[in-house]
């Protein structure tokens, strides 16, 4: 199994706290590598399986929404691997099994894909929206399916209005942790809210599509992205000190996802947080963790961070990587003050899409005091954090007066696709390049701090020596 | 991996904070997150039998007001039982440390190679003992300065009997849940003037010479003559040798035994079936060697860890991985 992806997990963090100080906040970055990176990589070692499920009902049929639809299926179907189990489903009131005929999946080959895609091209659109039947379908159709990668693809043109609120949040319960679910919303008739609460709960993402004729690319993309996923139900292993509390954990790049509320209790100090499927990316989350303070001088290990994969053909778990995070109390202010340039960047864009999000709600609300006042923060921080797309958003639906103050005005006219792309892409972050190297100074250094920490003081995030004898290697930043 | 979610504890020392075993190899405690001082110098060993700590263990730990630890130890399994060696550093001498590891090392090789070749505990020791004296000789730089030096116990456990040599003020005991005694006697001031006749055990400990050196390993010890004793036990029972940071606040043999037997692991320890309570985590690491290692440790940072500690325990008899002992 030497094409496995390697694992390494990176901790960026300002590992000091002053005299008393208890939280503390890290930037974990996740990276799944394989060592001979070719186009594809090898198919999952669990197998894999794909659900694409279209919204057939009656809405689709305008603006040639249920054509795009037709192409974006059997390009989605005409990139399967072979031997992945599929099936393709049709949204409506109720849904229906487009191919195969029954209950079931079959496995993709030349014969299967071909005649997957003339199923799909004589879908027609009739009916209402019950996206909580369509996934329960999905996730009937993914049993037994252990330890495969389980992807459905979901593309809605409408609101979830033929069933309530509660049907979906009890589909939602059901199925989270038995598959993951990305999905699509085509023209400008969904809801951001809805598709947001269900890739969150199904750990995927979602994006808006206010041209149809864009779905097929985007299908295949999605498609190509899920064929590349290699390892199944991966899970962050967070181990905290007594008397410590995990604040949160939320994934940051490539959305701002937040994880805390999906805590699994793991062991007497442990919790575990899903992360999904993993191909070849990387992936970075905020941790923030409040622990008991220690005296000056003293170190503590915040938290302890572990990788966790099953183990095959029910072998026990496996650890995919570690790492830590350090507390060291020092009564050295300029140690203490200097904050971690990553936990700064995604600070920055965390607040940026709560602002949004926030705005856009009150905006709508008629608030437009509150409005104004969270899309004008917003600009500032796209362009604090360097998020050109957001600013480019931001620009259709405010116009900018000062965007060093986020003095803003709201437009009067902003199209319904722009606001929805806004809101939907508000997630969205930007990676940054920047290392500890780049700690930001406090906002306003003592002039006589020199730059560089005394040398008697080494730093925490070197590798302790070997172990004594008998004992296992330390794993720390593996 | 063992499946097991604490594989990265080795619980080689209590945590200072909050008493835990759980103090993981890069010195975090597993409960409560602090790092120990001197996490670095902190060492524990164990052997197993059967896939289980059993037969002997030892652990070296810097104490409570010493940042360096200038014990060493070594462990070793031989064809049908152990042998341990435990040096102490002579702190005023630089480079004791690396004295310590030296001999320590050197003298357990030459344990090993000798009794496999087939040669007798006692002229293997004596081998031993020579050859860590010149292990630590060759450290000295030779430009005048005092040169390191260390002290030396060394316990064969094996075929019935149990062989100890040593130099200096490291000791060796028998311990047992019957009768417990030194099997060394100190090269220091106190027990020489006692030896004289010129003070009481009591005022000899008293004085301020009392732990000076009279005999020693290294570059100013001259020609040195290693002490060398036999004991056949007619019962169960463990082999300690350790380091004056033990024995300086618990010289006493039986107060020794009581700590190292513990209470409810002591028929377990001196009976040699230190692994019956192997698959339960927490309790394999309280029976046996390496839990009476511990509570031995444990003893001496309690009493207020002025020094460095090393132990190393062995049982005797050892046990036979093919039937039940006793």
């Amino acid at each position: 199994m030497s094409e496995r992806p390697e694992f390494t997990i990176r901790v960026d963090q300002n590992p000091y706290l002053p005299a008393g100080g208890r939280e503390m906040h890290a930037i974990v970055t996740v990276e799944a590598r394989r060592p001979d990176a070719d186009d594809d990589g090898p198919p999952a070692e669990g197998g894999a399986a794909e659900i694409i499920i279209i919204d057939t009902s009656g809405s689709m049929s305008y603006g040639g929404k249920m054509a795009a639809a037709r192409r974006a299926a059997k390009a989605a179907v005409g990139v399967l691997r072979d031997g992945v189990r599929f099936a393709v489903v049709a949204g409506a009131n109720r849904p229906r099994m487009i191919y195969p005929q029954g209950e079931r999946l079959v496995e993709a080959s030349a014969s299967t894909r071909r005649s997957a895609a003339n199923a799909v091209g004589r879908l027609e659109a009739a009916g209402g929206t019950a996206i909580g039947s369509w996934l329960r379908l999905a996730d009937r159709l993914f049993e037994g399916q252990d330890g495969a990668v389980k992807h459905a693809i979901l593309l809605t043109d409408g609101k979830n209005q033929h069933e309530s609120a509660e049907e979906l949040d009890a589909a939602l319960r059901h199925c989270s942790g038995h598959f993951l679910c990305d999905a699509r919303g085509v023209g400008t008739d969904w809801e951001v809210a809805e598709l947001r609460k269900i890739t969150s709960a199904l750990l995927g993402g979602f994006l808006d599509v206010p041209d149809p004729k864009d779905l097929e690319a985007d299908f295949l993309a999605m498609t190509r992205s899920a064929m590349s996923k290699h390892v199944a139900d991966v899970a962050l292993r967070v181990w905290t000190p007594q008397h410590a509390e995990l604040r949160f954990l939320k994934q940051m790049v490539p959305a701002v996802d937040d994880l805390t509320a999906k805590r699994r209790e793991s062991g007497a100090q442990t919790a575990d947080f899903p992360l999904g499927a993993w191909g070849s990316e990387n992936r970075e989350y905020h941790l923030c963790v409040e622990v008991p303070p220690g005296d000056i001088g003293r170190q503590m290990r915040a938290a302890w961070v572990k990788l966790i994969a099953p183990g095959s053909d029910g072998a026990g778990e496996r650890e995919l990587a570690s790492g830590n995070v350090l507390a060291e109390w020092t009564d050295d202010e300029a140690r203490s003050t200097r904050i971690n340039g990553r936990v700064a960047h995604h600070t920055g864009q965390s607040e940026l899409a709560d602002a949004i999000q926030e705005g856009l709600e009150a905006r709508r609300d008629g608030d437009e005091d509150t409005a104004t006042a969270r899309l004008g923060r917003a600009v500032v921080l796209a362009r604090e954090v360097g998020n050109e797309q957001i600013a480019g958003l931001l620009d259709k639906v405010v116009d900018v007066i000062d965007p060093a103050t986020g003095t803003v005005r709201l437009k009067a006219d902003v199209a319904k696709a722009d606001e929805m792309s806004l809101d939907t892409r508000s997630v969205r972050t930007v990676r940054t390049a920047r290392t500890r190297k780049n700690d930001l100074p406090p906002a306003a250094p003592p002039a006589d701090t020199p730059a560089a920490p005394p040398q008697d003081a080494p730093p925490p995030q070197d590798a302790p020596p070997d172990g004594p004898p008998g004992t296992p290697p330390d794993e720390a930043g593996s | 991996m063992n499946g097991d979610r604490n594989a990265g504890a080795h619980g080689g020392a209590a945590c200072r904070d909050c008493g835990s075993w759980a103090v993981t190899a890069d010195g975090f405690c597993e409960a409560c997150g602090l790092r120990q001082p001197g996490a670095d110098e902190h060492a524990e060993a164990h052997l197993v039998v059967d896939g289980r700590p059993a037969l002997g263990a030892g652990i070296s730990d810097p104490g409570l007001r010493r940042v360096h630890n200038e014990d060493a130890f070594a462990l070793a399994r031989l064809p049908d039982g152990a042998c341990g060696v435990v040096c102490d550093g002579v702190a005023t001498a630089p480079g004791s440390r690396e004295a310590a590891r030296a001999a320590a090392q050197t003298a357990s090789a030459v344990l090993l190679d000798r009794i496999a070749a087939g040669a007798g505990p006692g002229e293997a020791t004596r081998e031993a003992v020579g050859r860590a004296g010149e292990a630590v000789a060759a450290l000295a730089d030779g430009d005048g300065g005092p040169g390191p030096a260390c002290t030396f116990v060394s316990a064969v456990v094996a075929a019935g009997r149990v062989t100890v040599g040593w130099l200096g003020d490291s000791r060796a005991y028998w311990l047992s849940a019957g009768e417990s005694y030194p099997l060394t006697t100190d090269d220091s001031w106190a027990v020489q003037a006692v030896a004289r006749g010129e003070l009481t055990a009591a005022a000899a400990r008293a004085d301020r010479r009392a732990h000076m050196l009279t005999a020693w390993m290294g570059a100013e010890a001259g020609a040195f003559e290693a002490h060398l004793a036999a004991y056949e036990p007619d019962g169960p029972g463990l082999v300690l040798i350790c380091s004056d940071g033990l024995w300086n606040d618990l010289p006493d043999a039986a107060a020794l035994a009581s700590v190292a037997l513990g209470e409810a692991a002591g028929a377990a320890g001196a009976g040699g079936t230190g692994g019956e309570a192997g698959a339960g985590g927490e309790a394999a690491g309280e029976a046996g060697p390496l839990g009476a290692a511990r509570r031995l440790v444990r003893a001496a940072l309690d009493a207020g860890g002025h020094d460095n500690v090393t132990v190393v325990v062995i049982e005797f008899p050892p046990p036979d991985p093919t039937r039940e002992p006793g």
